[in-house]
């Protein structure tokens, strides 16, 4: 029997699917049997064995047999259609299904099939595989008759291949540690996910922790605490001294403003730079209907000082609510092991900054504390396959944008 | 600033509608100045911008309603290089449409200029991510209305009113055709909106990728659309109908990334919701 005639190209659906069935059946199974696919597999050196033999490989497979039919099956768009549509489906399990392994009413056979971590389940990695086999196929395919019209291709389709093969393989050698930092002192240990402490060869010390706030916020509340009107709460933000605005039946004007204020006495305020000062201001409240004026100071209060309220009359109370944060930041000092040279460097939301192929996040601090926080909680993670990524994601906006002008005609 | 918002809404408003009449003009001279009336909506929504980043001495990209600025000139942008890559005039009016709702949303609910914006939603990535994103949607509804429309007029060929308005159908080639070059628009935008997403998150989260419920939906909607184009690229000829159904599924599956994923019951673990 001629296995190339049998192997009809009107069949291609037919041999996807059942690719893909076995494909399925098998890593369900071996799921059942094995568990998940652990991360660590994947760390150094064996994610470059990996890389390296899935490229040579296939890529031989593909040189000694192009004219051959599973090759060309392999490298089809009906593969592609249905293995998409497979690994579509099964991202929506992914983003659908919530179990979770801590909960003792989780089903254990869900649990068990990986239902809880879908992305680390071998019939995921199966699809995850097949898909890109079909695209490093589709690429060589396209490469070795390379025509100018093909760049789009190309550009495309190795800019997703590049991004999925980097991303997946880099996910062995991705570290990500927490580290507490207390003011002044110099921390060189770092905790991984498993709580694991680990020694580095890099320390920060933090100099000072900063929130910088929004101007604080006026409400009026109802005697149960809640905002007014309550289906849509009304604010006055403090930005400018002088402004005013109508609160319901109020009209409320700012005198002034304090960011860093601390009581006088039990209803006056004064501006202090004093470590756990509060917010407060100074405003006018007028009743529109009596035109009844009185001007007082109200204040946020903090874990330090009270809250202090206007109470107008026995169901509307003004509050200041407390200062949101902006942005919030740590000054720190930055020691390498075997350097002489100590860094300051400043660590903010969207700003990381890079210590020897490390990034710095700032994530957190003492809430309770507030700006006067001494605790800045920072996350350090090292992905050193990030810039093979990051070529990946570029090639693929490049070939989008290709994409977008040839879509013109 | 915000004192003369009225007047520039105004102005953007009644520019962009002038223009999208204009538009249909059959003299050249009036689809330039058409293009102008639309280029200068565009401008006076950019100086607005640039004056109150003057007078806040701040971007103006901290409140919802200073983004909504920024969206709706861009909306106007895009519609322009759109036009210019394209030449389709309704591309025009939808961008111009767009950027009025945005402005008039801004108008009509003033107190929203209290919202603030969270630390990690201060980057340079969030109006782009953003833009993109809204741009891609407009124009995958849009290919979506004309897919009903041809599901529909498949049925029903020889239909050429409604409610007594009558006009020229679309054939089914054409139909597809429009359909086609609709999707491949949106697809290139939802690809940047992705990919924008991705490289914000290196620097916000620490990672370009988490499974986050949102980013899941928003990859599963894109290999929507990518079912789609490569089953059009495999069956040019084939009856559009199928197109149609893929176009639909699709965007079904873009309404649960655009709001369905907050009532999923994974959507406890997203950093995409901003309640509050």
């Amino acid at each position: 029997m001629n296995f190339n005639i049998a192997f009809h190209k009107k069949d291609q659906y037919k041999y996807s699917a059942i690719i893909i069935a076995v494909l399925l059946v098998a890593g369900v199974l071996l799921q059942y049997f094995t568990g998940p696919i652990a991360k660590q597999w994947f760390a150094f050196p064996n994610n470059i064995w990996i890389g390296v033999a899935f490229i040579s490989l296939f890529t031989t497979l593909f040189l000694l047999f192009k004219q051959k039919e599973f090759i060309n099956l392999l490298s089809s768009v009906p593969l592609a259609l249905v293995s998409t549509i497979i690994l579509g489906v099964l991202t929506i399990g992914l983003g659908s299904i919530h179990i979770e392994a801590s909960d003792p009413k989780a089903n254990p056979v869900l649990l068990r099939l990986g239902f809880d971590r879908i992305t680390t389940t071998w019939y995921f990695a199966f699809m995850f595989f097949l898909v890109l086999i079909n695209l490093w196929l589709a690429i060589l395919k396209k490469a070795l008759v390379f025509q100018t019209k093909n760049i789009t291709f190309l550009l495309n389709h190795f800019g997703l291949w590049l991004t999925l093969f980097a991303g997946v393989l880099g996910q062995g050698d991705l570290t990500r540690l927490t580290m507490n930092l207390k003011q002044d002192q110099p921390e060189w240990r770092a905790t991984d996910e498993n709580g694991h402490i680990t020694e580095l060869s890099l320390a920060l010390e933090l100099k000072k922790f900063d929130i910088d706030i929004y101007p604080n916020k006026l409400y009026i509340i109802n005697k149960e605490g809640k905002a007014l009107p309550q289906n849509k709460p009304q604010a006055f933000m403090l930005e400018k001294e002088h402004s005013s605005q109508h609160l319901l039946n109020w009209k409320i004007t700012l005198h002034e403003y304090l960011p860093n204020a601390i009581p006088v006495n039990d209803t006056t305020f004064a501006a202090s730079p004093m470590w756990g000062a509060t917010n407060a201001a100074r405003i006018t409240v007028e009743d529109i209907q009596t035109k009844a004026k009185r001007t007082q100071w109200i204040a946020a209060g903090n874990f330090q000082f009270p809250p202090l309220t206007i109470t107008l009359d026995s169901n509307h109370i003004v509050v200041m609510s407390p200062a949101e944060a902006r942005k919030f930041q740590s000054k720190v000092l930055v020691y390498e092991k075997g350097k002489d040279e100590i860094r300051e460097e400043t660590i903010q939301v969207n700003h990381p900054i890079t210590i020897n192929g490390w990034k710095v996040y700032q994530v957190s601090y003492d809430e309770r504390l507030g700006r006067w926080s001494e605790l800045s909680v920072v996350e350090l993670i090292l992905d050193p396959w990030l810039p093979l990524v990051y070529t990946g994601i570029f090639l693929l906006i490049a070939g989008t944008a290709a994409f977008l002008f040839k879509n013109r005609k | 600033m915000w004192q003369y918002f009225s007047y520039i809404v105004f102005t953007a408003v009644l520019l962009w509608l002038t223009a999208s009449v204009l538009v249909y003009n059959k003299r050249n001279s009036a689809v330039r100045l058409s293009l102008a009336l639309h280029s200068i909506a565009t401008a006076v929504i950019g100086f607005f911008i640039i004056a109150l980043w003057v007078t806040l001495e701040r971007p103006p990209m901290r409140t919802l309603a200073e983004t909504r600025l920024w969206y709706s000139f861009f909306m106007g942008l895009i519609g322009l290089v759109v036009y210019f890559l394209y030449k389709q005039k309704w591309m025009l009016n939808y961008a111009a449409a767009m950027g009025i709702v945005f402005m008039l949303v801004t108008f009509f609910k003033p107190d929203t200029t209290n919202k603030t914006l969270m630390p990690a939603l201060q980057s340079i990535w969030f109006v782009p991510h953003v833009i993109v994103y809204i741009f891609a949607y407009a124009m995958l509804g849009m290919a979506t209305l004309v897919a009903v429309y041809g599901i529909v007029q498949a049925r029903r060929p020889h239909q050429n009113s409604i409610a007594g308005i009558r006009y020229k159908p679309y054939t089914a080639a054409e139909s597809i055709e429009v359909v086609d070059r609709l999707i491949n628009i949106g697809y290139a935008f939802l690809t940047f909106g992705l990919l924008f997403g991705a490289l914000w998150a290196k620097e916000a989260w620490g990672h370009y990728w988490t499974w986050d419920p949102k980013e899941t939906w928003a990859f599963i909607s894109w290999l929507g659309y990518l079912t789609y184009i490569h089953y059009r690229h495999k069956y040019k000829d084939r009856k559009a109908i199928t197109n149609f159904v893929i176009v639909i599924i699709a965007f079904m599956l873009l309404i649960v990334c655009w709001f369905g994923v907050n009532y999923l019951p994974t959507a406890q673990m997203s950093v995409h919701t901003y309640s509050g």
